[in-house]
């Protein structure tokens, strides 16, 4: 189900191979190319290969980093959510063409930028008191703490989790996207093509509360991997509403 | 604001007077750049399709320029941090409430209601002091309701939370407090019912009896 937020959202998959495919890399990458049709592909011969599709705000990366790995990358969580059964089908085809049975990690990771109308001073003060202890307790340390950001790893639904929660200005935000990397590879051109810089404008229009959650699993077998993209997706969806409830201090 | 046809044509008439002396070709003003700018907005071809300049969103820069909402910290609080604010702060104060449970039958019992009466007071005097400056009161009706509860508190009415029917209707009014985006006039009107019918003094209208209380008061 759609979410508000899935337009100020970047997500990234990576499935990692236990072991280097070098030599079956550039079989794999034409047999991807010949089957998913991209509108471009950059590579670096054995080392890494990018698949491009302009204007719809998608990637996919073959590599070998050492180990080989596939990975996807999109500009907003509706791409992803719209596209799903295609990330299945090309994970599939990466692990038949290589004859790979094992990821030694899949993880999925989502860095939501939810809007907000407050100043960032104002987030940073709702943080004491609901993520954090109230700003009293701090003082002994600093005199006047803000900007604070929440680290939490744990386990969710059979994955593990790394969470990140903090406030963001609107030139930290900028930054945070635009320093992402391949940032620059889903558009052919940007005096052409907005698509990059769209997003870019529409999660810098105000201070954000920014959500970076890292759901990854260790050892599965690549038939598991559509019913991993459901479960991160859906725990990805549970973690950032309540993330936002314990923000704004609204009932759970 | 609306300006008529006859208007903007006497302020045209205007500016073309004050720069009749600047009659260079590139600062003469043309009827094509009359003041009417979304009329003569020049028109960009972009593969055959005509864009007219004039609809079109102001381009941002993304270098190390000012962004404009960043300057908004030097105003009023924002509603939504005020609600928030008033949610966690509310939350506190019921849940120390229920906590009463444990004392009630202490004889220093008003000892141990200095804490929720103190989280209660210190929320007035954030949400009071956070729109002191601010042109519409978001949380004055919260304030209301909130000075109706610390004021059942006072001239002995702590006594009163001794009793466990009272100390459960006010958290449902707190917790209310705690979860609604906007609190409403018909609510504080409502609490203020519901107290008198709990023959609580929501409104002090008498002498404090207590000195201590009296300072407190804010």
């Amino acid at each position: 189900m759609s979410q508000p937020y899935d337009q100020y959202s970047m997500a990234f998959f990576a499935a990692d191979f236990p072991t280097d495919f070098g030599n079956k890399l550039p079989a794999c990458a034409a047999a991807f190319n010949a089957k998913f049709k991209p509108d471009d592909l950059q590579f670096r011969p054995s080392t890494t290969y990018t698949f491009q599709w302009w204007k719809q705000r998608k990637l996919a990366i073959l590599q070998n980093v050492p180990g080989t790995r596939i990975g996807y990358q999109t500009l907003g969580l509706d791409v992803w959510r719209n596209n799903l059964q295609e990330f299945v089908e090309y994970t599939n085809l990466v692990a038949g063409e290589l004859a790979a049975e094992e990821c030694k990690r899949i993880g999925f990771k989502t860095i939501a930028f939810l809007p907000q109308t407050m100043t960032h001073e104002e987030m940073s003060d709702l943080f004491f008191g609901t993520f954090l202890s109230s700003v009293d307790t701090w003082r002994n340390i600093c005199e006047s703490p803000n900007d604070p950001i929440v680290q939490l790893n744990g386990t969710i639904d059979g994955m593990k989790l790394v969470l990140n929660v903090t406030p963001s200005t609107i030139e930290q935000t900028l930054t945070s996207v635009t320093s992402q990397g391949n940032f620059d590879k889903f558009v052919k051109s940007h005096v052409s093509d907005s698509t990059a810089i769209d997003f870019a404008r529409r999660v810098t229009v105000n201070s954000a509360f920014m959500v970076d959650l890292d759901l990854y699993k260790d050892a599965t077998p690549t038939s598991g991997v559509a019913e991993f993209f459901d479960a991160s997706l859906n725990a990805t969806d549970k973690i950032i509403a309540s993330c936002k409830n314990t923000f704004l201090s609204k009932a759970q | 604001m609306q300006v008529s046809s006859t208007d903007r044509a006497k302020t045209t008439a205007l500016v073309k007077e004050a720069l009749a002396g600047f009659t260079t070709g590139a600062m003469m003003i043309t009827p094509a750049m009359d003041l009417d700018t979304e009329a003569s907005a020049p028109m960009i071809p972009i593969k055959g399709l005509q864009y007219n300049t004039a609809n079109l969103p102001p381009i941002r820069s993304f270098g190390l320029g000012k962004f404009e909402n960043e300057s908004r910290a030097q105003q009023a609080p924002s509603s939504t941090y005020l609600a928030a604010k008033r949610r966690s702060l509310c939350r506190r104060a019921s849940q120390s409430i229920v906590s009463l449970e444990k004392w009630q039958a202490e004889p220093e019992f008003v000892v141990w209601t200095q804490e929720p009466l103190s989280i209660i007071r210190s929320a007035i005097k954030f949400l009071d002091d956070a729109e002191q400056f601010s042109e519409i009161e978001h949380e004055g009706n919260s304030c209301e309701v909130l000075r109706q509860i610390r004021d059942s508190f006072l001239n002995r009415g702590w006594n009163r939370y001794r009793d466990f029917t009272i100390r459960q209707a006010i958290t449902r009014i707190l917790d209310r407090l705690a979860s609604e985006e906007v609190i409403t006039a018909e609510f504080a009107s409502d609490t203020m019912d519901q107290l008198f019918d709990l023959s609580l003094q929501p409104v002090v209208l008498e002498a404090l009896r207590d000195a201590d209380e009296e300072e407190d008061d804010c």
